[in-house]
């Protein structure tokens, strides 16, 4: 029985023992369960609130300079104080400003006699230059005048040697076929010299007209517009007339081409070179009268000629080609009036000058002879009329060119954009390669004609010496001695025709040279300059000196910065920096990158000054951009009105923007980030257990649309309405955490 | 003499072997215990190392030690004092046994005391009745009582495992066992000295039958606490399982806990038995004699 009874208290014991543990585990149970706050997803608005605290500044600081190295004896304001209009800020030592206001006054007289100096070298070397060109073209004319000696003298000894082969033909009587044969003969070595003489003068024209080019294209390059410096300029060289050796080249051009027509040509030229003339702008009254004369004055020409008893035998070409030389001697004598402003007196000379040049050659031509003859004086005369191109009529010429010439260097000193010389080089390079194909060209012909006219000279000579072997020895030697001294005689002349043709060409050249512009020279001008600065401190300085150097105030403004010291020079930098009131203030503050995403330019915002004393609603947000010291912080202006704050004073600007609604928003405390980054929420599910029905956490990866400081916005449909989420715990919740939810 | 020494020798010797042969099949049925018992104390370590490859996924045989490398009480702690759910069943098993208990002495020992001791009509076919309900295992039963609990809106309910086994058979069979074993005399001394049946039943009837009644309630207490396919059949609420139904829960990852819930299951079974051995012992007995 007692062992029963022993039992029975164990049995007792035990149940007492589970009783006991049942409490203890629900308690230890109990204490294991997270206590939770829940709340439901709602619809709502995400509103974002900007709140930051910033400064007021003046909208505009004004720098007040003063002169530098002045002594400031006084300021008379200091930093932050406000000023009216006028006050004084600061005085300078009026001792130090006299002396430099004298100093200044020296300085500016050395420079006046410095502009002065520049001006007289100036006149100095555009004289020198004329008078080079000057030089050059008196060389010129007196080359070509000698060359055209040279030249009428050995046309004059072949006429002479024709003139005795033909006189004693006619002594001798030789047979009209021999004479025939060997006539054919001769024309056809005339004809080929003259292709080849031709040939020369052409190959020497193009020589020439590259020449030409290459000056123009020089010149053009460097001056820009020759023509309008020229009409800018005409100060600086006195005496000088207007003309451009480009003019002149240009005029040049057409009588070379003239120069080089055949006879037959000569007539078809004459007008156009007429015209040419006719083109020149300002023509003087004998220019005029020599043009009416000129039909006359080739006829005239020839009349007033002693050797127009030679020319009566030639062919109606030829005293049209000798016309038309006068005439061109005129027209270009004409041009040169025009150019180097001579008259009327100049016409006669070119005509005079051709007559010259042809009394030599006509005098002791035979009538017989006188077509070659005056093909050949005529050629010769047209060659001569090319060398007048550069200078024609001597002196005239040489003034003309003088004229001409000079102009181009007129052009250059009003030019402030010279090239370099590797430029002008590059320039004549172009040129030259443009003409190239033409200069071979014209060569192949010299050579060509050369050639020719070497095979028919040939073919005479072998004729004569035939006939000759055949004939009377006594007659035929001195015929033989005859026509070698025409043949020497006519070689003569060919080769003083081509020293003509290159002395045209060299000549011409060095006057062309000569009228290339000398580097430009602006040191006079900025002399000036100079001067007219140092003018205008000097202004400065007794502007200062009249308000007894004191500086005042310019506007209504504060004062926020003084970088001068009493006692102490001033610099060249600001004196004093001071805000102007006039213009306004704004209020400035910086943001952060998160917070400047809600706020924007005419955003309304609220400032309230730090004391709260003042407080302004429905400010205008005028300006956000990124601050430029710091990355990642902007800067939001606001305009405001006046007699709001006062500058400097701390304000807080507070902006709230809201959302669009959004139907499932969440406090953000229930938003967690996994260690994928993902962004969760924790919903409470119930589970039936042996304990009952619990609440376990769940996991719901979710996926956040907006959010501030208190809510998130979640994709629609990431939570039901009637899903509870877990805002806040007493502990960590985790994936199937036991959970309570706190009443 | 010598036959008799011989004689003596040898039932020494025989009764030594039949010893041996009990104590051998006793250790052979002690061994599941001692295996709980074991098991509650090893540390969870060593019973996934001992139990892996049968119930986990590891190779190799599973192992056993009688004394644990690593003794614990590690599991029997975490049941105790981190398991409210064991705590809940333990509470369940209580009151489903208790409630069936009552319920059978309300029900059984008058229906018991009424087929010992009364003759009707029927009273054979009754009986019959009862030997075949007996005997028919609960799958048989198991749909009809479910319909029928359904119908009566008690499933997953406590009294829808309580009220069938109210109604069990078995304890009445036992009972009417120990009714019947009251002798006519008293009963007949009884009547004559005035008593009523109702009388004789509580003043004579029961505390006559008190040991069928006890072994009845300790067979009945038994059958209940161990019950496992009645209330997982019939409860679906967590909440309302009897402790039977915890140990099905547990995996190798609790298996220490499962050892220790073993144990502390096996404990009021044990002090009940152990109170109540020799009416038991009467019971099984009474059931096992034929009339």
């Amino acid at each position: 029985m007692g062992k029963k009874k022993k039992l029975m208290r164990i049995t007792a014991l035990f149940f007492a023992f589970i009783f006991s543990f049942t409490v203890l585990s629900r308690a230890s149970w109990q204490y294991g369960t997270a206590v939770v706050n829940v709340s439901r997803p709602e619809n709502r608005m995400i509103s974002h609130r900007v709140v930051s605290t910033g400064k007021v500044v003046q909208n505009q600081e004004l720098a007040v300079v003063t002169e530098p190295d002045q002594r400031v004896t006084a300021i008379c304001v200091k930093e932050g104080q406000q000023v009216k209009k006028g006050d004084l800020l600061f005085e300078i030592e009026m001792k130090l400003l006299d002396e430099k206001i004298l100093s200044q006054q020296q300085e500016m007289e050395k420079q006046k006699l410095q502009v002065q100096d520049a001006r007289s070298q100036k006149e100095v070397s555009a004289m020198q230059k004329a008078d080079q060109q000057a030089q050059a073209a008196e060389n010129y004319a007196l080359n070509t005048e000698s060359a055209s000696v040279r030249l009428a003298r050995a046309r004059r000894q072949l006429s002479e040697a024709r003139k005795k082969l033909k006189d004693f033909r006619k002594s001798s009587g030789t047979k009209p076929q021999d004479s025939g044969v060997e006539e054919a003969l001769e024309n056809a070595f005339q004809e080929k010299q003259e292709a080849y003489l031709q040939a020369a003068r052409e190959l020497a024209q193009l020589q020439w007209q590259i020449e030409k080019a290459v000056d123009d294209a020089k010149t053009q390059a460097q001056t820009g517009s020759a023509r309008a410096g020229l009409e800018l300029n005409d100060t600086v060289h006195t005496g000088m007339r207007e003309g451009s050796a480009d003019g002149l080249l240009e005029d040049m051009t057409p009588e070379v081409s003239a120069g080089s027509g055949q006879n037959g040509r000569a007539g078809e030229l004459l007008p156009s070179a007429g015209q040419k003339a006719g083109e020149v702008s300002s023509i003087g009254a004998g220019w005029e009268e020599s043009r009416d004369q000129l039909p006359e004055s080739s006829v005239s020409a020839l009349a007033a000629a002693p050797e127009d008893a030679l020319l009566e035998d030639t062919t109606p070409e030829l005293s049209g080609e000798s016309g038309w030389q006068d005439t061109e001697g005129q027209t270009q004598g004409n041009m040169q009036a025009d150019i180097s402003g001579i008259g009327s007196a100049q016409t006669d000379i070119p005509g005079t000058d051709s007559i010259q040049m042809g009394n030599p050659a006509s005098d002791n031509v035979q009538p017989g002879e006188g077509s070659w003859d005056d093909d050949v004086l005529l050629e010769d005369d047209s060659s001569e009329g090319d060398g007048q191109l550069g200078g024609t009529g001597q002196t005239d010429g040489s003034q003309g060119g003088g004229g001409g010439t000079e102009a181009p260097s007129e052009n250059q000193n009003g030019s402030t954009n010279s090239l370099t010389q590797a430029q002008l080089e590059e320039v004549e390079k172009e040129v030259r390669a443009d003409w190239q194909s033409r200069l071979d060209a014209a060569q192949s012909r010299v050579d060509q004609a050369l050639q020719e006219k070497e095979a028919a000279q040939a073919a005479l000579a072998s004729y004569q010496q035939e006939r000759l072997a055949a004939a009377d020895s006594q007659e035929a030697q001195t015929e033989q001695q005859l026509v070698e001294a025409v043949q020497t005689a006519n070689d003569a002349y060919v080769d003083a025709s081509l020293a003509a043709n290159e002395v045209s060409v060299t000549s011409g050249r060095a006057v062309a040279s000569s009228g290339i512009p000398d580097a430009s020279n602006s040191s006079d001008r900025m002399n000036e300059i100079t001067y007219e600065q140092m003018e205008l401190e000097l202004g400065k300085l007794e502007e200062l000196k009249a308000s007894r150097g004191k500086v005042y105030a310019p506007v209504d403004g504060m004062i926020t910065k003084i970088n001068i010291t009493t006692g102490e020079k001033t610099s060249d930098t600001t004196a004093i920096l001071m805000a102007d009131l006039e213009k306004g203030f704004r209020f400035v503050a910086e943001i952060t990158r998160e917070q400047e995403k809600y706020i924007g330019t005419g955003d309304l915002v609220t400032l309230t000054s730090g004391n709260k004393k003042m407080t302004l609603e429905e400010q205008e947000v005028t300006a956000v951009r990124a601050s430029e010291e710091q990355e990642d912080i902007y800067e939001v202006t606001v305009e405001l009105p006046a007699d709001s704050f006062d500058i400097g004073t701390a304000v807080t600007m507070e902006f709230e923007k809201k959302s669009s609604a959004y139907p499932c928003c969440i406090p953000l405390s229930a938003l967690h980030l996994d260690e994928k980054n993902q962004t969760y929420v924790l919903v409470t599910d119930e589970y039936q257990s042996v304990m009952g029905t619990e609440l376990r956490a769940r996991k719901v990866s979710v996926k956040v649309l907006e959010q501030n400081e208190s809510y998130a916005a979640l994709e629609e449909g990431s939570l039901t309405s009637q899903q509870q989420v877990i805002t806040r715990s007493d502990r960590t919740v985790e994936e199937q955490s036991r959970v309570r939810i706190q009443k | 003499m010598g036959r008799h020494l011989a004689g003596k020798v040898f039932g020494k010797c025989g009764k030594g072997a039949v010893w041996l042969v009990l104590v051998l099949m006793a250790v052979i049925v002690c061994f599941p215990v001692a295996f709980v018992v074991s098991g509650a104390f090893s540390a969870q370590w060593e019973l996934e190392q001992n139990l892996g490859p049968v119930l986990g996924s590891a190779e190799g045989m599973a192992r056993w030690s009688l004394l644990p490398l690593a003794p614990a009480f590690q599991s029997l702690v975490e049941l105790l004092m981190d398991s409210p759910q064991f705590f809940v069943m333990f509470w369940n098993s209580v009151k489903i046994s208790l409630s069936i208990l009552a319920g059978q002495m309300i029900f059984g020992i008058p229906a018991a005391w009424g087929l010992a001791r009364f003759s009707f009509p029927g009273k054979g076919i009754v009986q019959m009745i009862y030997l075949v309900l007996m005997l028919m295992p609960f799958q048989v039963l198991m749909l009809p009582e479910y319909i029928i609990l359904n119908g009566m809106g008690l499933l997953d309910t406590h009294l829808a495992v309580i009220l069938p086994a109210v109604f069990s058979t078995f304890p009445v069979f036992i009972m009417q066992r120990f009714f019947h074993g009251v002798p006519e005399a008293v009963l007949e001394a009884a009547r004559i000295d005035g008593a009523g049946n109702f009388q004789i039943f509580c003043s004579i009837g029961v505390p006559l039958g008190l040991p069928g009644i006890l072994s009845s309630g300790l067979l009945g207490f038994l059958e209940s606490w161990n019950m496992i396919e009645q209330p997982q059949t019939f409860l679906k609420t967590k909440a309302l399982w009897p402790l039977s139904l915890f140990l099905p829960e547990i995996g190798l990852e609790e298996a220490g806990m499962g050892f220790a819930a073993s144990l502390m299951m096996l404990v009021p079974a044990l002090l009940l038995f152990l109170c109540g051995q020799e009416y038991l012992e009467q019971g099984i007995a009474a059931a096992a004699v034929k009339e």
